[in-house]
């Protein structure tokens, strides 16, 4: 068996008739940024409140680090730091004494305070009132804060929200240098594709509560067909030598020919084509081999391209 | 459980909290220098003291339990950190149990000043009005023992504010509660059943009735407990979604 830092079984979770987690499993290895991915009101956040024990699923588990969260409730949590929703602090107090609050609850040493600060780069901010601090300060403030546990674990709930672009690219920068820094392994929440993307080496694609995929982007695009985008003109020829050239299912739009045959689909076999084509006294404007992003691997395992962001 | 108190005390820096908690002493003083300074006061120190004692069990205690459980509620719901906080490796009939001392030990205090604030201001209104005496004298003792039943008797009331304070985010319901409360109580003060309403029984510690203010005392105190205990073991074990 694979070893996870987290797991969700099976986990159920009905408000009602509503079913807002539909036997969702998931599994994160040790070491991944895990980018948890869906739709706003796809359950990502409800997921993740399970995962901390805030809600209690009907059925399935939670294990945390090989703990089981319902009867180890403590043990599991122990290493886990989070940042659900937005970075929720108390705004009366400074962002020393917000952290201060969590060490003592937690039983963590003193120098942990200074170190959490370094490592989000906040020392300078922290004597300041939050009440005070920007949406990114609290955010940084919010991450030093699940980090004084010094955690196996850091569980982000969309930590780019609100945030403007030089904050969402200081973040993401924060977010990809924290497995090296610190060892945690990291599962964020996010329903922007392209922000996942860019940092993520797993992820979770969750749709109206059921988990659609689970496991590494490098899998996620495998289960992606290739496509050849092809241009030429005229438009009869170049669909003759296609057809000629044995591409199934190849779709015209104009000049324009879209080919997802998986099996033919090989950069040899584009160059044959591109030959052909020009033999043929096509004129070729367009010849290339797409691969899958993350964002239409979602889309089309969705297939709710207006859900997505 | 004393990590999880001192965490407690700590969020209090800075808050309304503290500002409410400072307004029952400050005005008892403030209306007590007055009343005794224009000569319409009590001018004996008993009925003085139990006069002061009667305008906290009656009003300002349950005001004060309405402001105090509502604003440290707020301190968790207001900036959402239930979650945060619930979600940390602690039991959380630790978290809650802190939340209740801090309470507790808040309404301590405020009776204690509210005591100390009807003494200083009877020797300040003296000062003020050469020509006032107050026969006998202040006895600690007597202040003591009924700021401290009172203490006891409003346990239950107490409870009551701090469980719909937690309970719900808006603070429109646990302050709904406690002004109709207050109002029942100002409207069945002399009610025979008046006894058995949390919200007339620290009032009642001043009840000249054999063994009424004894009663109070008792079903307050007791209930004040139970209420607590269950509400930290329901909160301890429902969702925070």
């Amino acid at each position: 068996m694979t070893e996870t830092v987290l797991s969700l079984q099976g986990v159920t979770l009905r408000y009602g008739k509503l079913t807002a987690l539909d036997s969702v499993d998931l599994a994160i290895p040790p070491g991944a940024i895990y980018g948890f991915l869906g739709p706003n009101g796809a359950g990502k956040t409800t997921a993740i409140r399970c995962a901390m024990g805030l809600l209690t699923p009907q059925s399935g588990r939670v294990e945390i680090g090989g703990h089981d969260l319902k009867r180890n409730r403590r043990q599991a949590l122990a290493s886990v730091g989070a940042v659900i929703e937005t970075p929720a602090l108390f705004p009366n107090l400074t962002g020393r004494e917000n952290l201060d609050v969590t060490r003592r609850l937690i039983g963590a040493r003193p120098a942990q305070i200074d170190k959490a600060l370094e490592l989000v780069d906040m020392r300078d901010a922290a004597k300041r009132r939050v009440g005070h601090y920007s949406l990114g300060m609290k955010q940084r403030m919010g991450l030093a804060r699940a980090l004084l546990a010094e955690p196996r674990l850091l569980i982000l709930d969309e930590p780019t929200n609100g945030l403007d672009p030089a904050g969402i690219r200081d973040m993401r920068a924060l977010i990809r240098d924290l497995p090296t820094r610190t060892g945690a392994t990291i599962f964020m929440s996010s329903h922007l594709l392209s922000e996942v993307e860019q940092i993520a080496t797993h992820v979770g694609l969750l749709q109206h509560g059921r988990v659609l995929f689970d496991g590494s982007l490098d899998e996620l695009s495998r289960q992606q067909t290739p496509r050849l985008i092809v241009e030429a003109s005229p438009a009869d020829t170049a669909a003759a030598v296609i057809a000629e050239a044995g591409f199934a299912n190849a779709i015209r739009e104009d000049d324009r020919f879209i080919l997802a045959d998986a099996d033919a689909l090989t950069p040899e076999r584009a160059a044959a084509l591109n030959a052909a084509l020009h033999a043929a006294g096509c004129a070729v404007s367009e010849l290339r081999l797409e691969r899958a992003d993350l964002e239409t691997t979602f889309m089309t395992l969705t297939a709710q391209p207006e859900d997505a962001a | 459980m004393t990590n999880a108190l001192i965490a407690e005390a700590l969020k209090l820096r800075r808050s309304l909290v503290l500002l409410v908690a400072a307004t029952p002493p400050v005005m008892v003083f403030a209306l007590g220098v007055l009343i005794v300074a224009s000569g319409n006061g009590p001018e004996e120190w008993t009925m003085q003291t139990m006069a002061g004692s009667a305008i906290w069990a009656f009003f300002l205690l349950p005001m004060s339990v309405i402001g105090i459980t509502a604003l440290i509620a707020q301190l968790e719901h207001g900036p959402n950190t239930w979650s945060h906080t619930l979600a940390l490796p602690v039991p959380r009939w630790q978290v809650f149990g802190a939340k209740v001392l801090v309470t507790l030990g808040l309404m301590a205090v405020m009776s204690f000043a509210v005591a100390a604030a009807g003494w200083a201001s009877v020797h300040v209104g003296l000062q003020l009005s050469d020509d006032l005496e107050m026969a006998g004298q202040f006895d600690p003792g007597l202040a003591f023992r009924l700021y401290g039943k009172m203490f006891i008797a409003g346990l239950l009331v107490m409870a009551i504010q701090w469980t719909m304070a937690m309970r719900f985010r808006s603070f429109a319901a646990p302050v709904s509660i406690g002004i109709g409360g207050t109002f029942v109580a100002v409207a069945a003060t002399s009610a025979e059943q008046g006894l058995y309403f949390p919200w007339l029984m620290p009032v009642n510690v001043l009840a000249s009735e054999g063994g009424r203010g004894d009663l109070a005392v008792m079903m307050g105190g007791i209930g004040g407990l139970i209420v607590f205990t269950l509400a930290i073991v329901w909160m301890s074990r429902r969702d925070w979604g």
